[in-house]
């Protein structure tokens, strides 16, 4: 599954980065590791970018970068932030 | 002895620098880029102390232009000592960059920043132990009061006088075997601006930096082996270098916390969500941002029209009759008019601006500073992805609806060049505060009745213009250099004043001394244009002479018929408001100044001083009840208005001449701006391209409108 796949509120574990250049490097630094949990926080009222958050972190990617990181989900998506979405 | 302040973006390092240097903090810029650059020297203890703040970095791998700068001061102008600055409520992240700075072994302290914050979301902290394993003091601070500044700088200074390196916190022992072989090769092969270790690990990394620093030394070997040792370690742990490096940087980070760090059973919800799942709400989120934006205008515009005014009034009502009675008694009257009409005009004019930006500056370092200006760039990422470009574009697009200036100097923030020039482009259609008292003069005249919607009317022109250059220049500028989209939304925070204060002083000084001496000098040739040659009568002067040659180009689009709103024109390249007093000029009736006797002095200063306090009365009113009064009264119709009525046919034409005042040239400051940021080549292609686009445009508005009014 792809990090851009997961559903508002949902987590998943990070499998691999795959290749978005140096971003790919900056991601790892400020800590987005293979194994690191990481949780779609939401969409942008335009559909595009997306936020995630991991550890303290907060950050947002564009749904066609966010394909390009494999993840493993560990929870199903959460009814609460369903329910703010709408 | 120079003290370098390094760490992650928004942790407060200006903050920091201020509470410690106060007044003495300078600001200029870093050579050859427009980043800010800040710095202070002081003496403590009877020594010169110098410190200097280098730009927000995540890691010395830089990703911005900003981060690249920070990396190479350190490279090439190595500081004594480093104060490495952590967001404590951030420590795991912020500790990564702590870790390389460990790793170039210079003398360090770590200002462990936001501490209140920290403590009050229920973490703990032991300092001593931290202290142990880093080999380096760490002192909580809370920049945004002053608290701890003190110790930061008298600690960085005793570590520096005992030449005390911090400990090195080794990485994998694989990757340890490799960095110290590397580090001897280094060493046979000379001297190199980057520290051993942190060069050793850089090379293995494969840092474009660190390849070219061995490659222009000729440092074969070391280059050969540190290949070598990259592909041992791809080999042997089966995962990219980049990929090695940080993991293992990360363990190091997470046993140093398991030890110091005590978290809170549970984190309080953090406020920041609370309010994003409002401010980034599906529906919610663009009516607040257009609330946001149309209050930021609003209070901008209405809390600084009265000072506008006081000042402008100050400068030509008191000041220049002053200056004009007391030196026409000494000098020749071409030197006092060269004085007055030209320097003190120009002055004024300058000065007139301040409220305005102040306001403005305020307000955008409001957002800034509250975290509110990221979520701009994700809300309006979409809309800027077509265009090459990204969300925080349209912040520095924004900005220029209040001046031009800034908003080139915003484009700084963003990643690739490509992207800068994109938005550079736009910036100078975005309808700054400068054109308004044109459009106002203009309006009222012509369009009594609908105001309002004619003025919107030139600001939607103005944006629906540049996306379409956007647009195109993104179809043909070559996709090289592209980054992909990344934004940190930082948790949001109730600024202080000092914090604002910080961010903003720094961006009017600027405007002061740049906008300052470019007008001023500007005002002195115009004032040459329209006094020369010899004191003759206007409509025998250089402009005049000039505007009468190529009025003619104007009749297409409808005021090619008389010289005089042609030649104010050109004076509005300095400023656009500046057409106005040219047109007063021109038509030569503001020259009729009163005289006044010296004696009149103390009056008119009792005078002032009533309408200052009268016109901040007005402005803390207007800040507080944004009911009316921002339609600016226009005077009973004078001689300006009857002559400029009287040489345009009608609102067709009117409208057509307030287009090309749009377009035509945003003016000479933020024609300096772009050159300074840009290079000459885009600054003349934007000197040649937007007179024709103006021209274009002016001339398809009036032949269309000619045709639906018909």
């Amino acid at each position: 599954m792809k990090l851009a796949d997961l559903q508002p509120g949902q987590k998943a574990i990070v499998k691999t980065i795959g290749d978005l250049g140096e971003l790919r490097d900056r991601l790892m630094e400020l800590g987005l590791l293979c194994g690191e949990t990481v949780q779609l926080l939401r969409r942008a009222p335009l559909g595009d970018p997306l936020e995630f958050s991991f550890g303290n972190e907060k950050i947002a990617l564009r749904e066609e970068d966010a394909r390009k990181i494999d993840v493993e989900p560990i929870s199903r998506p959460h009814r609460e932030e369903k329910k703010e979405s709408v | 002895m120079k003290i370098a302040f390094v760490g992650n973006p928004n942790t407060g390092k200006t903050a920091l620098i201020n509470a410690i240097a106060g007044s003495d903090l300078e600001v200029g810029n870093w050579p050859g880029v427009t980043v800010e650059k800040k710095e202070a020297t002081f003496r403590y203890e009877g020594e010169s102390i110098s410190l200097v703040d280098l730009p927000g970095a995540y890691t010395l791998s830089p990703y911005s232009i900003e981060e690249k700068i920070t990396r190479n001061v350190l490279a090439y102008e190595p500081p004594d000592g480093i104060v490495d600055i952590i967001e404590t409520t951030n420590l795991r992240r912020n500790l990564y960059l702590t870790l390389e700075l460990i790793d170039m072994q210079k003398p360090m302290v770590l200002a462990l920043n936001m501490f209140d914050d920290f403590t009050r979301r229920g973490y703990t902290l032991d300092l001593k132990r931290l202290e142990e394993i880093l080999g380096a003091y760490a002192v909580p601070t809370v920049a945004s009061a002053g608290l701890g500044a003190k110790e930061v700088i008298a600690r960085a200074i005793e570590t520096i006088k005992e030449g005390k390196r911090p400990r090195i916190q080794p990485l994998q022992e694989h990757i340890e075997k490799e960095v110290a072989f590397l580090m001897r090769k280094i060493e046979q092969a000379g001297v190199f601006p980057y520290p051993k270790r942190l060069f050793a690990i850089k090379l293995i990394e494969n840092d474009a930096f660190a390849v070219e620093l061995a490659q222009k030394a000729y440092a074969e070997e070391v280059l050969r082996f540190a290949e070598g040792a990259r592909k041992r370690l791809e080999c042997h742990i089966k995962l990219p270098i980049r990929t090695i490096i940080t993991r293992s940087r990360y363990e190091v980070i997470d046993r140093i916390l398991e030890e110091v760090l005590t978290e809170p059973v549970v984190d309080r919800v953090a406020l920041s969500e609370r309010i994003d799942a409002v401010a980034l709400h599906r529906f919610y989120s663009f009516p607040i941002l257009f609330a946001i934006l149309y209050l930021l205008f609003r209070i901008t515009f209405d809390a600084s029209a009265p000072l506008v005014e006081w000042t402008g009034g100050f400068f030509e009502g008191y000041i220049g009759p002053h200056l004009h009675a007391l030196l026409s008694v000494h000098l020749p009257s071409w030197l006092d008019s060269l004085l007055v009409d030209g320097v003190i005009n120009g002055v004024g004019l300058v000065l007139s601006f301040l409220p305005l930006l102040f306001f403005l500056y305020f307000l955008m370092a409001l957002l800034e500073e509250s975290g509110y200006m990221a979520r701009v760039s994700f809300l309006l990422d979409r809309l800027a992805r077509s265009l090459g470009i990204k969300g925080n574009a349209f912040i520095a697009m924004i900005m220029g609806f209040g001046c031009n200036v800034p908003a080139i100097y915003a484009t700084r923030t963003m990643t690739s060049l490509r992207e800068r020039i994109i938005t550079a482009l736009t910036i100078p259609l975005m309808s700054c505060s400068a054109r308004l008292p044109i459009y106002a003069l203009f309006t009222a005249l012509f369009f009594e009745e609908n105001r309002a919607e004619i003025i919107i009317s030139l600001y939607v022109i103005g944006v629906a213009i540049a996306l379409l250059i956007a647009w195109a220049a993104n179809r043909i500028l070559p996709k090289s250099g592209m980054k992909p989209f990344f934004l940190e939304l930082p948790a949001y925070h109730m600024p202080t004043f000092r914090a604002i204060w910080v961010l903003m002083w720094p961006r009017l000084k600027d405007f002061i001394v740049r906008a300052g001496t470019v007008i001023v000098a500007a005002s002195i040739v115009l004032w040459g244009v329209i006094h020369l040659p010899s004191d003759a009568d206007i409509h025998d002067s250089y402009l005049a002479k000039g505007a009468k040659i190529v009025t003619p180009l104007f009749e297409p689009a409808g005021f090619g018929r008389h010289w005089e709103p042609v030649a104010a024109l050109i004076p509005g390249t300095i400023a656009k408001e500046v057409v106005i007093g040219s047109l007063g000029t021109i038509y030569g009736i503001e020259s009729v100044r009163r005289e006044p006797s010296p004696h009149d002095l103390w009056e008119d200063t009792k005078q002032q001083a009533a309408a200052l306090k009268d016109a901040l009365i007005a402005s803390v009113r207007n800040l507080f009840f944004l009911s009316g009064g921002s339609e600016e009264d226009m005077p009973a119709p004078g001689t300006i208005q009857t002559r400029l009525k009287s040489q345009f046919d009608g609102p067709l034409a009117a409208y057509s001449y307030m287009v090309f005042v749009l377009l035509y040239i945003p003016c000479i400051s933020t024609i300096a701006a772009i050159k300074e940021e840009f290079g000459w080549r885009l600054a003349i292609f934007e000197i040649l391209f937007l007179p024709l686009l103006a021209y274009g445009t002016s001339v398809s508005v009036y032949q269309i409108g000619r045709i639906f009014l018909s």
